[in-house]
């Protein structure tokens, strides 16, 4: 006991020692150092200027937006464009924002839910089985993420409309799988490789089966990184624009694509489409900052652990 | 246990997969069969009668002016737009792997972009670079720069939807290679600086090998993924002023719903297909590694 905490004061030590000597940095480290900073910070400025201009035009009355000189700060504000992206089927300019955004709901929910069901059993069969197509397996399912859309859209709007799919939310989420399937099943796959083999070989040894074995025992393990990849599923599936774009159209379009329909012949009304941007990204841009950690092994499928 | 049992478990993969290979066939395999099928056909968005015609539709497109037009197109959006963002993403995980303060919040801020929907961005950048309301030509003007219409001329219309590009995804190619960079074990950095190696002979010699698969992983996803891109193109310009954005892929759309033409689509979007799967066959053997 005595001498753990011996240990660790002493490593402590060492610790300030290397501070101290990190301390001692020549002029021009002290330079690149400051540059580092001044290059990083300006890049921020440019990764959240769209945000931040977009979230002034929200709270903009309409004098301060048709302007020739746009104010970044110190402007009047008004909740006018919230209250019109809020006005559901009353809304001024026609568009119901509300039940755009209950769309983009309906489709994603059930989308990332079937990607789910469907993928988990795929990506734990990838993990455990050793089988000759293993490789092939794996390389057809991130095709199906590189397959280029339109390859597979225009024959699917084509079939859509022949079985009754096009405009139904069930159809969206059909289609949604060619991004969220290969996300659960390359991403998933990762996460089952990651539990060693030894707990379930004992549990089995125990006398488990292989069902309960699964549930019990390799689930539970695997949920934060499920829930990563949920997560992941889901900002792709409500980010995404194409398929809604061509596989839906006029009040069953969802909310990625209604935002454009503040161009109106008119003009385009940029302080409601704006308060409309905002609704649409926050929860996103909430989501991935929660699951940040994961981000790197999510958006290379696994690939990069990160 | 009987027979039935025992073959049932030898399936239990097979049987896993079943529900998604089912769905898959459904949503992939039998659409791209039938982009196959209708490339040979002369067949009608809006007809349900078409005749067999073996290649025609693609000796129709390479001798056309519009397909070359947009190779050409696709070509230097994509040279441009992964090019910069190979570069500065290399550049930005450089300088996030050094000792540094706030380096996540750095990762979140610089994070953002990737996360918006690029749709949804491409209409915020309209708004900025908007020549009559927008920011950036408020304050490039009060600098002295009397700038373009960005989006609409001609002459700024592809750099800016490039630019569009570039906003959106830099992030990616900076975050994996900055996740790449510090796996690279500090033992070899160490034994580089014991055999006196300079800094550009660390980068060179240490950093620059171990880094190759994740560079080439991330050049991957963004070579394909960038010649896939719909979504900016569309809201954005809409292709032009003219034809000056029009890439393969808007071009394909443009010919299977605006003209159509089905079955020219479809040798457009089989064209495609083959163009990202050779990518995707040369880099993917390179990157293998990483994923087994």
């Amino acid at each position: 006991m005595d001498t753990a905490i011996e240990g660790v004061v002493l490593s402590d030590a060492e610790r300030a020692g290397l501070e101290i000597h990190k301390e001692v940095v020549s002029p021009a480290d002290r330079v690149g150092k400051a540059l580092t900073y001044v290059v990083l910070i300006a890049y921020s400025l440019f990764s959240i200027l769209p945000i931040y201009w977009t979230a002034t035009l929200a709270f903009k009355a309409e004098s301060e937006i048709y302007t020739k000189t746009p104010k970044l700060w110190g402007f009047a504000t008004t909740m006018d464009n919230w209250r019109e992206v809020f006005a559901g089927p009353a809304s001024i300019v026609g568009v119901d924002f509300v039940h755009a955004i209950r769309n983009s709901f309906f489709v994603t929910v059930p989308s990332v839910l079937l990607a789910l069901a469907l993928g988990m059993p795929v990506a734990y069969v990838l993990a455990r089985y050793n089988f000759k197509a293993k490789g092939d397996v794996h390389f057809f399912y991130l095709s199906l993420y590189f397959m280029p859309p339109l390859l597979i859209l225009i024959p699917l709007f084509v079939l859509y409309n022949k079985i009754h799919l096009y405009n139904t939310y069930l159809g969206m989420a059909l289609v949604m799988q060619l991004i969220t399937l290969p996300l659960v099943v390359l991403i998933m796959r990762g996460f089952f490789e990651d539990i060693p083999v030894e707990i379930e070989q004992s549990a089995r040894v125990d006398g488990a089966r292989g069902p309960w074995v699964f549930w019990r025992i390799i689930l539970p393990l695997v949920v934060p990184g499920m829930m990563a990849t949920a997560f992941l599923c889901t900002i792709f599936s409500w980010n995404n624009y194409l398929f809604s774009y061509l596989l839906t159209s006029g009040e069953n379009q969802t909310a990625v694509v209604r935002i454009t329909l503040y161009r109106t012949f008119t003009g385009i009304m940029w302080g409601p489409m704006s308060a409309a941007i905002l609704l649409t990204i926050v929860p996103v841009l909430l989501l991935a900052i929660a699951i940040q950690k994961y981000i790197v092994r999510g958006l290379t499928l696994g690939a990069v652990k990160g | 246990m009987t027979t039935f049992m025992k073959r049932l478990q030898a399936n239990v993969p097979t049987l896993l997969a079943l529900p998604s290979i089912i769905l898959v066939m459904m949503i992939a395999i039998y659409p791209i069969l039938y982009a196959f099928y209708t490339s040979m056909t002369d067949q009608l968005l809006n007809q349900s009668k078409s005749n067999f015609i073996w290649f025609g539709n693609y000796v129709n497109i390479f001798t056309s002016r519009v397909f070359w037009h947009a190779v050409g197109v696709s070509v230097k959006y994509v040279a441009l737009a992964v090019g910069i963002e190979m570069l500065l993403g290399f550049g930005l995980a450089l300088l996030m792997n050094g000792a540094l303060r706030g380096r996540s919040l750095f990762r979140i801020l610089i994070l953002l972009p990737l996360m918006l929907p690029p749709a949804t961005g491409a209409m915020m950048w309209a708004s900025l670079l908007d020549p009559s309301l927008g920011w950036v030509n408020y304050a490039l003007l009060q600098i002295g720069i009397h700038a373009p219409a960005w989006l609409s001329d001609s002459g700024t219309a592809l750099y800016s939807v490039v630019g569009i590009d570039v906003y959106h995804f830099t992030p990616f190619v900076a975050l994996i290679l900055l996740a790449g960079l510090q796996s690279i074990p500090r033992l070899q950095y160490e034994v580089a600086e014991v055999d006196g190696a300079n800094a550009w002979q660390v980068f060179r010699l240490v950093t620059l090998p171990q880094l190759m698969p994740t560079i080439f992983l991330v050049l991957l996803f963004r070579l394909v993924l960038c010649i896939n891109g719909y979504d900016v193109i569309n809201v954005a310009t809409k292709g032009g002023p003219g034809d000056v954005t029009t890439t393969l892929s808007f071009q394909a759309s443009v010919t299977g719903y605006r003209n159509m033409l089905l079955g020219q689509a479809g040798a457009y979007s089989i064209f495609m297909f083959f163009v990202v799967l050779f990518i995707s066959k040369k880099l993917f053997n390179r990157v293998t590694r990483s994923w087994i």
